[in-house]
């Protein structure tokens, strides 16, 4: 379980969070979504440690703030939403780089084979020894991906499950990517681990996300299935506008057609 | 046995079919230590002095005497310039590639960036000001006082450097060439103030020095520098894996598990270390902080497991060539080193820039 309480985070004089409650349970796909610079990113940084905060991340039971960063790694991976690259490495030596967290044996047998494994998942496999400078925006992220996958290869390690925070995977993707990320995520969840992601796209959320909690301005406006959260009031309150909800089929979850953003402020 | 498997998982067939450098680096850790044998040689044989170190040992090992000519040429001058180099050398090529991954940037050096010149200053001002110290601290220090305040000048610049250039764990290359200018010129300015005080005892000492020359080596200094740089570069095999992760920005270290406060903090004061000392006993000598790693991390790649053990060993072998070179071209008279290695390390650094052109401004 990852509990976040009464979270405040300020950069400099502002406050970003004002208080926020977060839950996210293991086997469930949890979506954090939002209009721009309401907080979302700020959040996932609070909850991944990488920034200071106010109130209490409680990871599987344990006080975040008393996890070393070793076993942190072992904890959590974290796919930012870009990570610029120095020096000339490979694909294959920036994947290699997710084995660095060492999770003990597991992967100690699976070093050789892992990251060719996790370049596969997203769907790279022949891209191990190009350079990573000379790829495309989305297949770096790509990269990255894979090298979180490297270090988060098992969803649980000593019988705990295992997060994985992706801060907007899909935004640099295509519609076909987009999917596969989304069904790693779902897989990830699937296998008994958490996954955390700040999302943009509503209807892709939808889809594919258990959990959705929904943020305005650092508080949170409403969280749940995607039937509780998509409202025309939260939806309103959150993004200022009102749009068609409809149900179509095959998912039969909400859907919010692009073309029916109406009354902005 | 870990070298064992290691090279036995190195040689698996899941590698096959994905080029693996580590094994091409560990490859060129063998060639650059045949080579650094080499170089020592010809560094002991080559000299104004018609002395053959291969007739030395021979006569040495047949238990014949030698005369005291050849052993003052060969254990008294070039033995300890040939250590001193292999030293200076090691200590100038590590501390390149360790500020590199610290900043994120193939354009850091020392030299460049004026932690050099920041070295110096301590040195100058410790040469200069040491007779104004009160005895019993002076005493206290000794023939440390000038490593010492170069290493405190090396580390006060490489702070003030990294805080100025690095904005939420992102270097702008930018700001940290210019922030380096700036700091060189603030160096150099202090240091002339302090030329123009010192008398003329002071002046000589500042002038041998400045001149930027392994020549000066003799036992003493490098008893005094030798463990200092020792000690430096013998944190490098700790910072590799650290630096790596850094390369992916402090955050992404973070999240891989780096402690990336204890990866920087000892980076820097290692580069200060290694740097006060090699200013210390040999003035400013350019270019081999910059060129070493950049050759090293064109044939084998920018892992730092590999790159600073691999730049430490090249680093001394193109010292020991610079020094050879210095020493024949003009004998019996000697180049200053640092025109050698500025000579065949400044268009290595323009080919950098011209390479890099695109992506300066990132």
């Amino acid at each position: 379980m990852l509990k976040a309480k009464n979270i405040t985070v300020s950069i400099g004089r502002t406050e970003i969070l004002h208080g926020i409650d977060f839950t996210a349970k293991p086997g469930e796909f949890t979506a954090i979504i939002g209009p721009n610079g309401c907080g979302k990113t700020t959040l996932l940084r609070a909850l991944t440690g990488e920034m200071p905060y106010g109130g209490q991340v409680i990871i599987n039971g344990r006080d975040l703030s008393e996890i070393s960063l070793t076993e942190q790694a072992i904890m959590r991976g974290v796919l930012a939403q870009s990570t610029p690259l120095a020096f000339p490495f490979t694909v294959s030596e920036v994947v290699r780089l997710g084995l660095m967290a060492g999770t003990g044996s597991a992967n100690a047998l699976r070093r050789n084979t892992l990251p060719q494994q996790a370049l596969s998942r997203v769907d790279l496999a022949d891209y191990g020894n190009r350079f990573f400078q000379e790829l495309s925006g989305g297949e770096q992220q790509r990269v990255h991906l894979a090298r979180v996958l490297c270090q988060m290869w098992e969803a649980s390690h000593n019988g705990l499950p295992r997060w994985l925070f992706l801060d907007e995977p899909v935004a640099s993707l295509d519609i076909a990517h987009q999917r596969d990320v989304m069904q790693i995520a779902r897989d990830f969840a699937d296998q008994g681990g958490g996954a955390v992601a700040v999302m943009h796209d509503l209807n892709l959320t939808a889809a594919w996300a258990d959990h959705i909690v929904m943020m305005r301005a650092g508080r949170v406006v409403s969280s749940g299935n995607a039937q509780t959260v998509y409202t025309n009031t939260n939806l309103s309150t959150a993004y200022g506008c009102t749009i068609d909800i409809s149900t179509p089929p095959p998912s039969n979850q909400p859907f919010l057609h692009p073309a029916s953003v109406i009354s902005c402020d | 046995m870990t070298a064992i498997s290691e090279m036995s998982e190195a040689l698996s067939p899941a590698h096959e079919h994905s080029f693996d450098r580590s094994i091409l680096a560990r490859r060129m850790t063998v060639a650059l230590l045949v080579a650094l044998a080499c170089t020592s040689y010809l560094s002991l044989t080559w000299g104004a002095a018609g002395t053959s170190a291969f007739t030395v040992f021979t006569d040495l090992l047949q238990g014949h005497e030698i005369t005291l000519r050849d052993r003052v040429v060969l254990f008294d001058i070039r033995l300890p310039r040939l250590l001193m180099g292999i030293l200076v050398g090691a200590s100038l090529a590590v501390s390149g590639a360790l500020m590199q991954g610290l900043f994120r940037n193939p354009l850091a050096d020392p030299g460049l960036v004026g932690v050099s010149a920041g070295a110096g200053l301590g040195a100058i001002s410790a040469i200069v000001l040491a007779g104004s110290l009160p005895t019993a601290l002076a005493a206290l220090f000794g023939y440390y006082l000038v490593p010492l305040a170069a290493f405190l000048g090396g580390w006060a610049s490489t702070l003030v450097l990294y805080r100025v250039a690095t904005r939420r764990g992102q270097t702008s290359v930018a700001t940290m060439l210019l922030a380096g200018i700036a700091l060189g010129a603030l160096s150099g300015a202090v240091s002339g103030v302090l030329t123009y005080k010192a008398d003329d005892a002071q002046l000589r000492d500042l002038t041998f020095w400045g001149m930027g020359s392994l020549a000066g080596a003799t036992w003493s200094k490098l008893m005094i520098a030798g463990p200092i740089i020792l000690l430096a570069i013998s944190t490098a095999p700790f910072l590799g894996r650290g630096l790596n992760g850094l390369a992916l920005g402090e955050a992404a270290a973070r999240h891989l598990g780096v402690h990336v406060q204890r990866v920087k903090g000892l980076a820097i004061l290692s580069v200060a270390a290694a740097i006060g000392a090699a200013v210390a006993v040999s003035g400013g000598i350019g270019f081999i902080g910059i060129v070493v790693p950049h050759l090293l991390r064109l044939s084998t790649g920018p892992d730092h497991r590999y790159l600073l053990p691999n730049a430490a060993l090249l680093g001394a072998i193109l010292l020991l060539l610079a020094d050879i070179i210095s020493r024949t071209v003009i004998a019996p008279a000697e180049l200053p080193i640092g025109i050698v290695t500025a000579t065949l390390g400044s268009p290595v650094f323009l080919w950098i820039l011209l390479r890099r052109r695109g992506v300066l401004d990132m």
